[in-house]
């Protein structure tokens, strides 16, 4: 719609860059990167970084701080398991709030969620559940 | 005993009479005092005698008189003796002759004293009639000549002259012998009635009692005659009818003999057999009746036994003989003569050795030695011969019957007929080698099974595993394809809607609906087949914890706020009361998402309202919830609980995947509770409760 856009820049040009909030996508699914990058996007609110694996997203981190990371668990070569752990072991980089993105509803994925102290949505997820949990996590 | 007396005797009897013939008596005397004693001696008391009788009546008067008085005094029918005073015989009549069976030889001049017994003359003068000079009357014997005694009565009448001097004795002698016969025979009877063991009574024709003996007493149980003489005999009796019958049987033919029931005075009834007859005198006329009973009632008793006994013989169907000494038969049953093939009257008067097998003549001859030693024999299993010569077995006991005097009257057998039983014998005999036959035979096949189950169970064992195995590998593949199908709906279901923004075509845009309409439903249908298989999976863990079921509920409705107001559905929640139950959380839930969703679905019109309530039980929970839905049949019923049921298939809902009751089912019964249905019936509504375990303090 084009009034939306028009709303678009006009938020941004009333709230300000700062007020764009930065989302790390982590998920080897480059289809799910793109739709949550769209969706995101086609609110002015956010700005989406995509990271295709683990490594990427460290790699990423090293020059750009994002505001929340949503991360696969399940990933070829660096799972999310892991990304997390190294995510955690930098100083910087721990205080970023974290989301897991899962497939897996079984107890062991709540357990590991609640264990780790950190929020997850589940796989398949409409734009507007993913948004509202940012929402919350970011205090909007 | 006065009745019989003849005449003369009343005549002598009479006081006055009697002093006259004294009188005449003493007017002989003058001949024979010639005949004994000097004349001159007598002749003044004989004149004084004759002159003063003559005085008083004259003589020719006195001379019929004599002459009457002779003729009596010749026929009387008693002895009339007169003695003089030394006590001889000097004038008898012709009487006396007749009862001592003497003549005028061994009478005349005899002292008086030869016709008594010494003990009784003794006792006659211990008496001292004479010098009493007194009339005296007693009973006495006197001998015959033959030495008979003879009892007689005897008046003694002691005879004087004018002076007063004793000049002899008359004494008037009656033979009593026939009146103390029958005085005796009376006492006898008198004394046979009063100790007779039967009752005897007697009763006069008024019908009043007026005898009775000891023993009637005794029958009847009363203490004292006086309080049956005199009453009516009609009392004594169960039946007055049959009494009056027997008093008219008395009185017609004289006697009655029969049997009647008794009634005592304290109204019990016993049986007694009488035989009463009618008393009569000389000329035929009753005097009374008499009856002399005996109680029967225990001999009837006894013969109605015996008859029950016999009867019982009769027809057993075991035989029965009685046998003499000699082994006559006299009595037989029907079965002991049919059992040897003769008629009843055949067997009797055979003799018991007819019946015996020829081989065990030996065998039986003992059997009856000992009969006659110790009066019978145990049962013994021996073979008796049928009419038609052929054998069979048979159990015997014989007895020795003896009589009150403990004298062998006959023998009594039973014989028993045991071909059948001999023969059930050898067949069970052969029967019980067959069974251990076959029961080692059973015993092998036992072990050979016990082998074969043995593999069997370890077969099935395995098969268990196997077929575990292969449920965990079902739903580890449907879990594995729900989970990679999640992945590539994610795009889908972000981008869609995403583009559905950016359309500006109308067609288009329905088309682009549709797509994300079923999108929608395959991601439901993923997310619920995933769910399912992890509740069915054994290894299925529950975090359980109490729950406060007032609060939960209404978290769950706040949850489902959006969908319900969508729909225009309304919650009335009746719990009222503080309920814990024990349940996970987040499937409990699941349970309520699943039932509003499904209510949601099956109520056509907007505006309704969904109850729910809960009541508390002794272990369990029930929670309930209504809907004012299109309701269900008791075919839907029962099914809609199954794994992809449709309550109605025809409607073909694509928007229903038939398992959200399948997957509320195992959730409740994985917490050890139930679901189940109810509605009254289609377009009625449907009501669903749950149980679960009430938790907290119970």
């Amino acid at each position: 719609m084009w009034w939306r856009e028009i709303v678009k820049k006009m938020f941004i040009i009333v709230v300000g860059e700062k007020m764009i909030k930065k989302i790390m996508i982590v998920d080897d699914n480059p289809d799910i990167l793109l739709s949550i990058k769209n969706g995101l996007e086609d609110s002015a609110e956010y700005k989406v970084i995509g990271a295709e694996s683990g490594e990427k997203c460290l790699e990423i981190l090293e020059a750009e701080m994002p505001d929340l990371i949503l991360l696969d668990i399940m990933m070829p070569e660096m799972s999310g398991w892991e990304t997390y752990d190294r995510i955690k072991e930098n100083e910087v980089w721990r205080k970023i709030p974290l989301v897991f993105l899962t497939a897996r509803t079984d107890k062991i994925a709540r357990d590991a969620g609640d264990f780790l102290g950190e929020d997850y949505i589940e796989k398949p997820f409409e734009i507007d559940n993913i948004m509202e949990r940012i929402d919350k996590i970011l205090g909007r | 005993m006065n009745e019989g007396e003849p005449e003369i005797v009343k005549f002598l009897r009479d006081e006055e009479r009697l002093g006259k013939l004294h009188s005449k008596l003493q007017s002989s005397y003058k001949e024979l005092e010639i005949l004994d004693k000097p004349p001159e001696n007598v002749s003044d008391d004989m004149i004084s005698v004759i002159s003063d009788t003559g005085r008083k009546t004259g003589y020719s008067e006195l001379d019929g008189l004599e002459e009457k008085y002779k003729t009596i005094f010749e026929n009387s029918a008693i002895a009339i003796t007169l003695t003089d005073r030394n006590e001889r015989i000097i004038l008898w009549n012709k009487y006396t002759e007749n009862l001592l069976d003497m003549n005028k030889d061994d009478l005349y001049m005899k002292p008086v004293e030869l016709l008594y017994p010494p003990e009784e003359w003794r006792r006659i003068r211990s008496e001292n009639v004479r010098q009493k000079g007194m009339q005296h009357h007693l009973e006495t014997k006197m001998v015959r000549k033959n030495n008979e005694l003879i009892d007689v009565d005897i008046s003694l009448s002691v005879l004087k002259n004018h002076k007063g001097r004793v000049i002899g004795s008359v004494g008037v002698v009656r033979d009593i012998t026939e009146r103390k016969k029958m005085e005796q025979d009376l006492r006898i009877k008198d004394n046979a009635i009063m100790s007779s063991i039967n009752a005897i009574a007697f009763v006069n024709l008024e019908g009043e009692v007026i005898y009775v003996n000891p023993s009637f007493l005794n029958m009847w149980e009363y203490d004292s005659e006086n309080r049956i003489l005199g009453k009516p005999a009609v009392d004594l009796w169960k039946m007055k009818g049959q009494y009056i019958e027997i008093m008219d049987a008395l009185k017609n033919e004289g006697g009655w003999v029969g049997e009647l029931t008794a009634k005592r005075g304290d109204g019990s009834l016993f049986i007694v057999q009488i035989s009463a007859s009618m008393v009569k005198d000389e000329e035929n006329n009753p005097i009374c009746m008499m009856a002399s009973f005996m109680d029967v009632t225990d001999r009837k008793r006894m013969e109605r036994n015996l008859t029950k006994f016999k009867t019982i013989t009769d027809r057993a169907d075991y035989g029965s003989i009685t046998y003499d000494i000699k082994g006559n038969i006299f009595y037989t049953n029907e079965s002991f003569a049919r059992m040897h093939g003769y008629s009843m009257e055949e067997v009797i008067g055979k003799n018991r050795s007819t019946f015996y097998n020829e081989n065990q003549v030996e065998r039986v001859e003992q059997l009856n030695d000992q009969i006659r030693q110790s009066g019978s024999f145990v049962a013994e299993e021996i073979w008796h011969k049928r009419k038609d010569g052929t054998v069979f077995p048979v159990l015997m006991t014989s007895t020795l019957i003896k009589d009150e005097k403990k004298k062998l009257s006959f023998l009594a057998a039973t014989v028993v007929d045991i071909t059948d039983i001999k023969n059930a014998e050898k067949k069970l005999r052969s029967n019980a080698n067959k069974l251990r036959i076959l029961n080692s035979e059973l015993n092998l096949a036992k072990e050979e099974l016990s082998v074969l189950n043995k593999n069997l169970e370890e077969k099935v064992k395995e098969r268990t595993v196997e077929i575990e195995r292969l449920l965990k590998q079902k739903d580890e593949f449907i879990g594995q394809l729900g989970h990679d199908l999640k992945t590539p709906l994610t795009p889908m279901m972000t981008l869609l809607p995403l583009l559905r923004t950016k359309m500006k075509d109308a067609k288009s845009m329905e088309m682009l609906d549709a797509v994300i309409r079923n999108v929608h439903f395959m991601k439901d249908l993923v997310i619920e087949t995933i769910d399912l298989t992890g509740i069915n999976s054994t290894n299925m863990e529950f975090s359980i914890e109490d729950i406060d079921l007032l609060s939960e509920v209404n978290n769950i409705i706040k949850n489902n706020q959006l969908l319900l107001e969508d729909n225009n559905f309304k919650v009335d929640n009746k719990i009222n009361e503080k309920i814990i139950i024990e349940a996970d959380k987040l499937r409990f839930e699941e349970i309520f998402n699943n039932l509003i969703s499904n209510a949601i679905k099956y109520t056509p019109e907007s505006g309704s309202t969904l109850t729910i309530d809960a009541k508390k039980g002794k272990d369990f929970v029930t929670i309930s919830m209504s809907d004012t839905g299109i309701g269900m049949t008791e075919e839907q019923l029962s099914h809609i609980f199954d794994e992809f049921y449709k309550a109605d298939e025809s409607r073909h809902d694509l928007y229903s995947h038939g398992l959200g009751l399948s997957i509320c089912k195992n959730i409740v019964e994985k917490h050890g509770g139930k679901i189940w249905a109810e509605s009254p019936g289609k377009e009625k509504g449907s009501t669903f409760y749950f149980t679960f375990k009430c938790g907290g303090e119970k």
